[in-house]
C-alpha cells in the first residue's frame, strides 16, 4: 500500500477507465434514439418547412439539400463526424442560427438552474432529516415526511404555477420572469430571476435526499457500535446524531445526486416554459414542436452528455472519498 | 433495501394470529366481527393477504378506489352533461351554482363533468402507460438478468440509454413526431417507463436464477420462456408490483406535463393536465380551476405512492 494520495488518484483513474467507454455508449445511443424519433417517425421536416403548400419541384430540392434521400445510416455517421469535430450545424428555421450559438447561448441558464435545485434541495432535504431523526419525535417525523409525500406527488409546473399565483395575489410579490446574465447583468439581478425556479426545482428533488440521508442516518444509529459506545459514555443522543451519524450516512446523498441529475433536467423543461427562461428546456422542447431536427439531435445529446457526466463525477467522488471503493481493486 | 419509515416501525399483530379481539378492533372491525364459516374459508387468503388489512394500505387503497369509482361511473351515475359542450354565457360560475355543483370553466362546460371525464382520460393514460412499461420492461429485464452474458449486456445498455435519457423530453420527442393524441401519449409515456421496470425485474432476476429450482428447470430442458414465465415471474412479481403503483403515478405526472406543454391529450378531451394548462389564465380570477384537478391529481399520485411504500413494507418485514 502506497500513500494515500497515490492510492486516490488511481482508484479515481480505475474508476474513470470503468467508466467512460459506458458513457460514450450511452450517450451514442441516445443520438441514434434521438435520430431515429427524428427521421422514422411520421412528422416531415419537408412539410413543416415549406407549410401547407409546396410544389414537388420544391421539396425535392429541399430534401436533396437536407440530404434527405440518403439512407438513415449514412446521414446518422454523416452527422455524427460533422458534430464530432464541432459542425452541429445550422437551425431549419428562420433565422437559420448555427445550432451550436443556440446551444451556448441556452446552456448556463440551466446549469445554474439544475445546480441550485440540487443544492435547495440537498440542503432541505439534509436539514429535515437531521431534525426528525434528532427530534426524536413521532410527530415532527410524520409532519416532515407528510410534507416530502406532498412535494413528491405534485408535478414541478403545478407546483410553479401554484407558487406564482400564490406569490402574486397573496403576497403582492412578483417573480421576474426571463432571465439574466450574471456577467452583463450582475448576481444580483440574475438571482433575483432564478431564485422562485430553482426553489421550485429544490422542492421537487429533496425528498429523494430526505428519504436516503434519513434512513442511513437510522441505520447508523441502530446497528453501529460507535453509536452504542458514545451513549455509553452518556454523550446524549443530539450530540451523536450530529457529530457522528451525519458525517457517515453522507455517501448515500452522493447516490441521490447522480439520480436526481437525470430527473431534475426532465423537471427543468417545464420549469423554464412556467418561468420564461431560455434554456435548454425551453430550446429543445420548441425544436421538438417546430421539427427543428438539428437542434432537437444537438440538444438531447448535450443533454445526455451533461447526465452521464454528472454520474461520473459522482462515481469519482466516490472513488476519492469512500475507503470501500477506494481500496478495491 | 427499503427505505419507508413504516420499516422503523412496530408491525400490526398479524391478523391470522391475533386474537379475535385484536382483529375485531383492528382497521376491519365490521369484517372480523365473530367467527364464521367465513373465517375458516378466508384463512389461506388472509395468510396470503398478511399485512393487507393495515391503514397504510387500507386508507391509499380506498381513497385510490373512490377516485376511480367517480370518474369511470360518476358521469353516468349523475346524469352530467358532456364535457365539452357548455354554454358561454355561462362561464366561470363560481362552486355551487345551481346546475354547475364545482361550477364552470372559462368556456362555460361545467367543471364536475370535465374533472370526472378528464380523470378517465388521466387515469387511463397512467395505467396505459404502465403496462407498457411492466410487460416489455419486466420481459427485458428477466431476458437481461437470466441470460448474463452478451444479450443481457446489450439489453442493460439499452436500459442505461433510457434511464440516461431526461424522460420528459423523449416522450416530448415521440408525442411531437407522432402528433397529439391520447394513445400516442400512452405510447410515449409507456416506452420511457420501460427501463425503471426493466432494472427492478433484472435485478430481482438476479437474486434468484441461481436458486435451486430456477437451476432445476433450466436443467430440466425447458424453453427459457417457459422458465422465465413459470419460475422467475410469479417469484420477482411483488416487488414489480409495487413499483407499478409508483409508475402510474409518474406517468401521470408525466401526462399532465405532456398536456400542458400541449403535446398530451389534445383539448377538446379533457384531462387533468390539460384542464390546468387551460386554467393557467385565470390563476387570479378562479383559482378553483387549477386547484380542483391539482388536489385531484395530487390525491391519486400520493395513494400510489403510499401505497407501493406499504407493499414494500409488507414484502420486506
Amino acid at each position: 500500500m502506497g500513500e494515500p494520495g497515490a492510492d486516490r488518484t488511481r482508484a479515481m483513474l480505475r474508476v474513470a477507465l470503468n467508466r467512460v467507454p459506458q458513457m460514450l455508449v450511452v450517450v451514442i445511443g441516445c443520438s441514434i434514439l434521438t435520430f431515429a424519433v427524428v427521421n422514422i417517425l411520421p412528422g416531415d421536416i419537408v412539410h413543416s418547412i415549406l407549410g401547407e403548400d409546396y410544389t414537388e419541384a420544391a421539396a425535392d430540392q429541399l430534401r436533396a439539400q437536407l440530404h434527405l434521400n440518403d439512407p438513415l445510416i449514412v446521414r446518422y455517421f454523416v452527422w455524427l463526424g460533422e458534430s464530432l469535430t464541432g459542425d452541429l450545424g445550422t437551425s431549419l428555421l428562420p433565422p437559420h442560427v448555427e445550432v451550436a450559438d443556440l446551444i451556448g447561448r441556452a446552456l448556463l441558464p440551466t446549469l445554474e438552474l439544475v445546480v441550485l435545485g440540487q443544492l435547495f434541495g440537498l440542503i432541505l432535504g439534509v436539514l429535515l432529516a437531521v431534525v426528525s431523526v434528532a427530534s426524536r419525535s413521532r410527530v415532527v417525523d410524520r409532519v416532515i415526511s407528510g410534507f416530502a409525500l406532498v412535494c413528491s406527488s405534485i408535478p414541478g409546473f403545478v407546483m410553479g404555477i401554484l407558487l406564482l399565483g400564490l406569490l402574486a395575489t397573496q403576497l403582492h410579490l412578483v417573480s421576474p420572469l426571463g432571465w439574466a446574465s450574471p456577467f452583463t447583468d450582475g448576481w444580483g439581478e440574475n438571482l433575483s430571476h432564478i431564485l422562485f425556479p430553482s426553489i421550485v426545482l429544490g422542492l421537487f428533488a429533496f425528498p429523494l435526499f430526505l428519504r436516503v440521508f434519513r434512513a442511513e442516518l437510522v441505520e447508523q444509529l441502530d446497528r453501529e457500535d460507535y453509536v452504542v459506545l458514545a451513549r455509553l459514555k452518556g454523550i446524549p443522543m443530539r450530540r451523536v446524531v450530529f457529530s457522528h451519524a451525519v458525517r457517515n450516512s453522507s455517501f448515500g446523498l452522493l447516490t441521490i445526486l447522480g439520480v436526481n441529475t437525470a430527473r431534475l433536467v426532465g423537471g427543468v423543461v417545464v420549469i423554464e416554459l412556467i418561468f420564461s427562461i431560455p434554456g435548454m428546456g425551453s430550446l429543445v422542447t420548441n425544436a421538438v414542436i417546430r421539427h427543428d431536427a438539428p437542434t432537437v439531435m444537438a440538444g438531447v445529446s448535450i443533454v445526455a452528455i451533461f447526465v452521464v457526466v454528472a454520474n461520473l463525477l459522482v462515481d469519482l467522488a466516490y472513488a476519492l472519498l469512500d475507503p470501500r471503493v477506494r481500496d478495491a481493486s | 433495501m427499503s427505505l419507508d419509515e413504516a420499516d422503523l416501525r412496530e408491525e400490526p399483530a398479524d391478523p391470522a394470529t391475533a386474537s379475535p379481539v385484536t382483529r375485531a378492533v383492528g382497521t376491519d372491525a365490521g369484517a372480523w366481527a365473530g367467527r364464521s364459516w367465513r373465517d375458516s374459508a378466508l384463512d389461506g387468503l388472509r395468510r396470503r393477504g398478511r399485512g393487507l388489512r393495515r391503514p397504510a394500505v387500507v386508507v391509499p387503497a380506498a381513497i385510490l378506489a373512490l377516485i376511480v369509482l367517480a370518474c369511470f361511473l360518476g358521469p353516468a351515475v349523475l346524469g352530467l352533461p358532456s364535457p365539452a359542450t357548455g354554454n358561454l354565457e355561462d362561464y366561470l360560475l363560481p362552486i355551487g351554482s345551481p346546475g354547475h355543483p364545482l361550477g364552470t370553466n372559462a368556456l362555460g362546460n361545467d367543471m364536475l363533468a370535465q374533472l370526472l371525464v378528464g380523470g378517465q382520460i388521466s387515469i387511463l393514460v397512467g395505467v396505459g402507460a404502465t403496462l407498457i412499461g411492466l410487460v416489455l420492461g419486466v420481459a427485458i429485464g428477466m431476458i437481461a438478468g437470466y441470460r448474463q452474458r452478451v444479450v443481457g449486456a446489450t439489453l442493460m445498455r439499452f436500459m442505461d440509454v433510457i434511464f440516461a435519457f431526461p424522460d420528459i423530453i423523449l416522450a416530448l420527442a415521440i408525442a411531437a413526431y407522432l402528433g397529439p393524441s391520447v394513445v400516442n401519449t400512452i405510447w410515449a409515456i409507456g416506452f420511457f417507463s420501460i427501463a425503471g421496470f426493466g432494472r427492478i425485474a433484472r435485478a430481482q432476476t438476479l437474486k434468484i436464477v441461481n436458486l435451486d429450482y430456477v437451476v432445476a428447470a433450466r436443467a430440466s430442458g425447458r424453453p427459457a420462456w417457459r422458465v422465465l414465465l413459470g419460475h422467475v415471474w410469479p417469484n420477482i412479481s411483488g416487488p414489480v408490483l409495487a413499483y407499478a403503483f409508483i409508475a402510474v403515478g409518474y406517468a401521470m405526472m408525466a401526462e399532465a406535463a405532456l398536456s400542458f406543454l400541449g403535446l398530451g391529450v389534445p383539448i377538446p378531451t379533457p384531462s387533468w393536465g390539460n384542464i390546468i394548462a387551460s386554467s393557467q389564465g385565470y390563476i387570479t380570477v378562479a383559482p378553483q380551476l387549477i386547484l380542483m384537478p391539482a388536489l385531484l391529481l395530487f390525491a391519486t399520485i400520493a395513494s400510489t405512492n403510499l401505497l407501493s411504500d406499504a407493499l414494500q413494507t409488507r414484502r420486506s418485514s
